[in-house]
This record gives C-alpha cells, sequence and structure tokens, in this order.
C-alpha cells in the first residue's frame, strides 16, 4: 500500500525553499550586477526582482525583433531598468574612485560593496560590473532601435490610431519621434513631389486609389514560435489550456482561412501565422523565438 | 506588396496584352499615334498597373443608356500574356527546377499573384505553389553550399579573390534562370548560412 506524501512533503519543502530563496535573493542582490540598486537602498525585498526584470526585457526584446507588428510598449519595466543602469553607472564609478584612493591613502567610508573589494583587492568584480552594464545597455539600445525602425515603417498606419491607443502602444519619446519624423518627412514629399500633383491625388495617405498607401503590419507573416505555457506555470488555472490525447497540454488555435484547427502543444516550436498566435503571444503564453 | 515597394512597382509596368471592347476617341497615344481613336477590337500591350483598372471598370460612361447589353463589358479584355500560355504551365509541369524563370519574366512570382487574384485561377495557383515548393528546395541547396576559402582569410586580399572564382559553374548556371523575388530569397538564405558559418569556425 503505498500512500502518496508528496503534497505533504511540498508543504513543508514551501517553508524551507521560502527562506532559502530570500537568501538567494538578498545575496543576488550584492553580488550579481546587472543588478543595480546595490545593497543600501534595496534591503528590502519586493516582488519585481532585477533577474525577474532582465528575463522580461530579453523576451521583450526577442518578440520585438520577430513579431511583424509593433508590440504595446513595457514603460514601467524600461523605466526600473534605465534608473538601475544610471545607479549601476554611479556605483562603479564609486569604486573605482575608491581603488584610487586605496593606492594614495587608507579606506574611506562609502558602501559596504567597496570594503569587500578593499580586502583582496581585485579587479575581477569591477571588470564583470562593467561588461554587464555593457550587455543590458545593448540589449536595451537594440530593442529601442527595433522599435523606431518599425515606428519609421507604420509611420501612416500609427497616424489612424487615436491617442489613447498611442500612449499604450508607443512610449512619450517615441511618440514625440513619430510626429516629427512624419511631419519632417510630409514637408519634404509636399515640397518636392506633391505640390505638382492635381488636387485629388495629394493625400499622403489615399486609401481608395488602386494601391493602398497606407502600409499596415503583415499580419500573416510566419513566425516561429515556442509554446512557454502561462507565465505563473499554474497549468491548471489557465483556461485556454486542455490536454490532448496524449496527456500533454496544449492550446488550441484557428488558422481562420483555412478552417483548420492547430493544437499546439506546451515546450514545443512551430512555424505560425502571427495573427494565429497574437492573443497568446499578447499574455506572454507563447514566444517568439 | 507596399506602396513603396520597389519591385512591386517595377512588376507592376510590365506589359500585358489587352483587347479593346469599346471605340474611345483621343486615347490613340497608347498606339502611338495621338490624336485618333481607338478602335474596338484593337490590340494593345498596356503595362498592368493601368490594365488591371480598365479591365475592372465598365467601359459605358456616356452610352451606357444606348445599349443597355454592353453594359456591363469593361473597357478592355485581358488576354493571355506569353508568360503564363500552354506552352510554359507545361514547362513548369514537366521540370520546375531547370525551367528559366528569369527569360520568362523577371518578376514571375508577382505577375502570378496578381493574374491569380484578378481572375482566382485555383488551378494556376496549385501549379505556382509547387512550381515555388521545387525551386525553392534547389535554392536552399545552392545557397546552403558555402565554400570554405574564408580560413585563410588572414590575408583578407586573396580571400577575396579565391571566394570571388569560387561558385562553381553548376550553381552560377542555375542562378542565371532565378527571378528578381528568388534572387532575393536566395541572397538572403546565402547570407545567413555564411554569416552562421563564419561565426563558428572563425573568431
Amino acid at each position: 500500500m503505498d500512500i502518496n506524501i508528496d503534497d505533504i512533503l511540498a508543504e513543508l519543502d514551501r517553508d524551507t525553499t521560502a527562506v532559502d530563496s530570500t537568501g538567494h535573493t538578498q545575496q543576488g542582490n550584492q553580488s550579481s550586477l546587472s543588478t543595480s540598486d546595490i545593497p543600501a537602498n534595496n534591503t528590502t525585498i519586493i516582488d519585481v526582482s532585477p533577474q525577474q526584470d532582465f528575463k522580461q526585457l530579453m523576451v521583450h526584446w526577442r518578440n520585438e525583433r520577430c513579431s511583424p507588428e509593433l508590440l504595446s510598449y513595457p514603460a514601467p519595466l524600461v523605466e526600473r531598468m534605465l534608473s538601475r543602469i544610471q545607479s549601476q553607472m554611479e556605483t562603479i564609478e564609486n569604486i573605482s574612485m575608491g581603488f584610487l584612493e586605496s593606492m594614495s591613502q587608507g579606506p574611506s567610508d562609502d558602501n559596504g560593496d567597496k570594503l569587500t573589494s578593499h580586502h583582496n583587492d581585485s579587479k575581477l568584480p569591477l571588470l564583470c560590473m562593467e561588461a554587464e552594464l555593457e550587455r543590458v545597455k545593448f540589449i536595451l539600445r537594440s530593442y529601442i532601435r527595433c522599435r523606431l525602425q518599425k515606428v519609421d515603417k507604420f509611420s501612416l498606419y500609427l497616424r489612424q490610431f487615436d491617442p489613447i491607443q498611442l500612449d499604450d502602444l508607443l512610449s512619450a519619446k517615441e511618440k514625440l519621434y513619430q510626429s516629427r519624423h512624419s511631419e519632417i518627412l510630409l514637408k519634404l514629399l509636399n515640397g518636392s513631389v506633391l505640390k505638382f500633383m492635381p488636387e485629388e491625388l495629394q493625400a499622403i495617405d489615399d486609401t481608395e486609389g488602386s494601391v493602398n498607401m497606407i502600409e499596415e503590419p503583415d499580419w500573416n507573416k510566419f513566425v516561429f514560435i515556442m509554446v512557454c505555457g502561462p507565465p505563473d506555470k499554474l497549468f491548471s488555472e489557465d483556461p485556454l489550456l486542455s490536454k490532448n490525447e496524449y496527456g500533454k497540454y496544449c492550446y488550441n488555435v484557428t488558422i481562420a482561412e483555412l478552417k483548420e484547427d492547430v493544437e499546439l502543444t506546451l515546450d514545443s516550436i512551430y512555424v505560425m501565422r502571427y495573427q494565429v498566435v497574437r492573443e497568446l503571444i499578447m499574455s506572454g503564453k507563447v514566444q517568439l523565438i | 506588396m507596399g506602396y513603396y515597394d520597389i519591385d512591386d512597382i517595377l512588376a507592376d509596368s510590365v506589359e500585358i496584352p489587352c483587347k479593346f471592347q469599346h471605340d474611345i476617341p483621343g486615347l490613340g497615344y497608347l498606339e502611338n499615334n495621338p490624336g485618333k481613336p481607338v478602335k474596338k477590337n484593337a490590340k494593345l500591350e498596356l503595362p498592368l498597373w493601368l490594365a488591371r483598372i480598365l479591365a475592372i471598370i465598365d467601359g459605358d460612361t456616356n452610352e451606357g443608356e444606348l445599349n443597355q447589353d454592353e453594359e456591363s463589358v469593361p473597357f478592355v479584355e485581358l488576354l493571355t500574356p506569353d508568360m503564363f500560355s500552354p506552352k510554359v504551365i507545361n514547362a513548369i509541369k514537366a521540370d520546375p527546377t531547370s525551367l528559366d524563370l528569369h527569360a520568362i519574366n523577371s518578376y514571375f512570382y508577382a505577375l502570378a499573384l496578381k493574374w491569380i487574384s484578378l481572375f482566382s485561377d485555383r488551378e494556376f495557383a496549385d501549379i505556382v505553389t509547387t512550381l515555388l515548393l521545387e525551386r525553392s528546395q534547389a535554392i536552399n541547396n545552392h545557397a546552403s553550399s558555402v565554400s570554405v576559402e574564408f580560413k585563410s582569410s588572414l590575408d583578407s586580399v586573396r580571400g577575396t579573390q579565391v571566394t570571388a572564382g569560387a561558385s562553381n559553374a553548376a550553381a552560377s548556371m542555375f542562378l542565371l534562370t532565378l527571378d528578381e523575388f528568388e534572387k532575393k530569397v536566395y541572397k538572403k538564405s546565402h547570407e545567413s548560412y555564411k554569416e552562421t558559418k563564419k561565426w563558428m569556425f572563425e573568431k
């Protein structure tokens, strides 16, 4: 007779892991380098950890690079990352100043992190911090550039949205860029070509003519997707998730024009039309690769 | 197919044989003799961007009330161009990979797409799909065969010379038969194969 005590064990485990994980995150905050607001102000544990944020940013970056449309802008995330970069830069500066001082004078009073580096005076942590900072900055830069490229491409398409939708889609700076850039472009076209056209052909966003002038995202573009499941990993609580005949979890989606149902099983990779999986991507259940 | 897509614009300017179904005064310059009318049943080569519209819009501007039976007849009738003739279709069916698409028309796929959407021609769509699939296998073969010269790229000058002469005769013969769309596909896939190999074997 076997009595399954897994759930009881799990309950016991939870206490210990809770302690364990907090200890780990604290430690992570001190040693890990992407993390920024080093010890001084980060003693309380908040639900957003720098590691988590960086992972989030990577997901956003990958999705943005592969998707045909402009995805909505994760404003709080980017703000947090930017402030961390700022403070990490300051920290690095402080530490390197500490190195200078230690060469000339005795130890000074800044923060704990510096004291540890005083003890063995190794340059490795500093090196890692700088490299890590460059890495984060690269991702952020590439992400924003990619978005600007799309803003350029869909400039006319974005103009159709009302301001509220645009707030969600673009950051304040991107909105400024979009309006200014389209203004400049319009001025150039108006001045050089359009003013010689008859009245009815002067519109830049004519949709009535033989060819639609507003370029929309290619909704049917094929993308590679990885089915990750709900972000919180609570499979039984996701209403879209169901089990297939092999007992694996899967999402059911329908390709409208072929009238075909497709099972997207968990942890597998598909090539799929973007339109079909758009909702799943928005909710983070599927990632582009 | 965007508005500012240069390949799309070029494809749209390919000329299609058309037959006029009305006498139209003043349009003689389409036949290169301005001042004269275009006669009914005159055969003209019109660029696709013009022919496409004229084949849809009805020609009953003024005389619509006079002859009711002619009401739904558009200005021109599109005749099947050479590149979609039965001869070409048979050649496609026979052997897609050895076909010289570039000689038939350098914008074959773009035009085929437009043609199919004009006439909703399912049979032709199937043929073009198989054509594309068959040829894309050949394209992939050619794109993935990256020559391994760049190991000696320490002296980069000699390296480029070697790679320039490296693409062998069989490959270049095939590449000359690609149409513009396939060229883009080939170029992109070749670049990505090459970059991957470079990244794997070079530092």
